[in-house]
């Protein structure tokens, strides 16, 4: 199984293995927690000794991300080449200058997520154990998005080379081409089970039989992978311990209810049932278990509401994108992330600082695209709509 | 087994003397170190984006460099002290010589420990912050300088104390 470290327990997915319970002092996150084969991060005073660097690496990055005034200078321009030269003189720099004149809002975003991943490979190239870990574990969820890309391609005999190039650089592995040349299923199943670094999810969630990416299926799979994804991420979070487990766990609780809710809103009207609708979300988060129960049984957007209103901060995102707003309840979704992601950002002596980071990071870039596609339909007006100011 | 470390304990007045001295100065090295890293490591990372800028961050190493100081200050008078001979039988006196330098370095080495922690902490803190917000940074040493008073502390009672010890010198 493609993993790493594979004697001790912190290699890859397969960290089913972990008991969350209580937190036991092993001696893994202090000073000489170096000497265990997996170590914890450390507590206020040894922290530094192993990640130090790298969170002051990434806490120095705080004054990189575009500010209100950015904002405001993009949204006067008039053209992509203004927008291109006006995030020349921010902290994006020259990372268009190569590109030819008349220039295309998806060469902006395709540019943007390049010099993200290349910041992010640089921590990841100076990342020791369990750090290095636990941002294999953030890349997880974008190679469940590429593998279902390939998947489908595949399927329907797209070509290889162009798959691989909408896949998303962040969650790219060695063995995604092989996954390319299957055609038919239980290839493709054997395959993913196999060769691919999330093969234990799929083989929590589906048998070979009931894996079938067809159209409407493909859906299912994908929130059934990403199902098994948090949880193991939540698991893993918690063996973590201390200031890491108690950030992790807020941001993920919400990661999963948002899932829950997204996929119970989007079944309204497809021939998913409630059961199957079930068995899709995640075993964590706020909703788990009595709110969820209540979302397996609604059957429009009303009931939805009430099933969440029992959490104060969803009960206000509801209210927010009440039927006189232009919001929707994905832009609040985004924006109650981007607040919980910017305190994440400020803690010390945690990894959830690197998950906040590439969280903020997402949503920059989804704020650069949007002003890039409004410029260039002449929509300028619309652009404060969606621009979410992370800082 | 009690009887043992008695035995070994009321020995002799020149192994507290001599413990006392190796406390000081280790564990003293210790504090100091334990901060140089913590901030070190913090102003590494940050000095990646904004280089010259990021490297005030070296006078919050000066103020933990300065707690081991202390403790070789106090270090060095105590081994002046323990240059004596030594007598059989033990002089009343010596065993109170004894006892004073121990506690001495006991004082001077945690403090400076303890103070050290606190540095390195609170420097890795004012490193990370002040590159978000650069005006932070003056203002902030204020609590490193409080953080460095700790130490000092520690090294003035010690040296008062170490003034008094004195074994006597053989007959």
């Amino acid at each position: 199984m493609a993993g790493k470290g594979g004697s001790s327990g912190t290699s890859s997915a397969v960290s089913m293995l972990y008991d969350s319970g209580e937190e036991v002092d092993d001696g893994r996150s202090g000073f000489y927690g170096f000497m265990y084969g997996d170590p914890k991060p450390g507590n206020l005073l040894s922290f530094n000794i192993e990640d130090g660097f790298l969170e002051a690496f990434v806490r120095g990055n705080r004054t990189k991300f575009l500010n209100a005034n950015d904002y405001t200078n993009l949204a006067v321009c008039d053209s992509l080449d203004d927008v291109k030269m006006h995030l020349a003189q921010t902290e994006y720099g020259d990372f268009l200058a190569n590109e030819p004149s008349p220039l295309a809002t998806t060469t902006i975003k395709d540019k943007c997520i390049e010099k993200f991943v290349n910041e992010f490979n640089y921590i990841r190239s100076n990342a020791t154990e369990p750090l290095f870990t636990f941002l294999d574990y953030i890349r997880y969820g974008y190679m469940i998005d590429n593998v279902i890309l390939v998947i489908t391609g595949a399927l329907h005999q797209r070509d290889t080379a162009e798959l691989l190039e909408r896949c998303h650089p962040l969650g790219m592995f060695r063995t995604i081409g092989s996954l390319t040349t299957c055609r038919s299923i239980s290839e493709l199943y054997k395959h993913v089970l196999v060769d691919t670094p999330i093969g234990p999810y799929i083989l929590q969630c589906m048998s070979e039989q009931d894996f079938d990416p067809d159209e409407q299926n493909v859906e299912v799979i994908r929130n059934k992978l990403y199902k098994a994804y948090l949880e193991d991420f939540n698991r893993f979070c918690q063996y973590l311990g201390g200031a890491t487990a108690e950030l992790m766990s807020e941001l993920l609780n919400f990661e999963a209810d948002r899932r829950s809710i997204t996929i119970t809103l989007n079944s309204f009207g497809t021939e998913l049932g409630k059961d199957d609708r079930a068995t899709m979300y995640p075993s964590l988060g706020l909703l788990h278990p009595a709110g969820v129960i209540k979302l397996a049984r609604a059957d429009d957007a009303e009931q939805v509401r009430e099933a969440v209103s029992h959490i104060l901060s969803y009960r206000k995102l509801f209210l927010d994108i009440g039927p006189g707003t232009e919001k929707s309840l994905e832009d609040a979704f985004f924006e109650y992330e981007v607040e919980l992601n910017r305190s994440a950002f400020d803690t010390q002596m945690g990894y959830a600082l690197f998950y906040a980071y590439v969280k903020l990071k997402e949503q920059e870039i989804r704020n650069v695209v949007w002003v890039a596609e409004c410029v260039s339909q002449g929509q300028k007006s619309k652009i404060h709509d969606a621009v979410i100011q992370i800082f | 087994m009690g009887n043992f470390i008695v035995t070994i304990l009321m020995e002799s007045p020149y192994l507290w003397a001599c413990t006392g001295l190796a406390l000081c100065i280790g564990l003293s090295v210790v504090g100091s170190s334990w901060g140089i890293w913590t901030i070190g490591t913090a102003t590494l990372g940050v000095s990646i984006h904004k280089g010259r800028l990021e490297t005030r961050n070296l006078v919050s190493i000066l103020f933990c460099e300065a707690l081991s100081i202390y403790g070789i200050i106090v270090s060095i008078i105590m081994t002046t002290k323990a240059q004596t001979q030594a007598c059989w039988p033990i002089a009343a006196n010596d065993y109170m010589a004894g006892y004073q330098m121990f506690s001495a370095g006991l004082i001077t080495g945690f403090c400076n420990m303890l103070a050290g922690f606190t540095l390195g902490i609170v420097g890795k803190g004012i490193a990370v912050s002040t590159a978000a917000v650069a005006t932070l940074f003056v203002k902030l040493l204020i609590v490193l300088i409080f953080g460095e008073v700790l130490g000092l502390y520690g090294m003035i009672v010690s040296l008062i104390e170490t003034g008094n010890a004195s074994f006597t010198s053989c007959a």
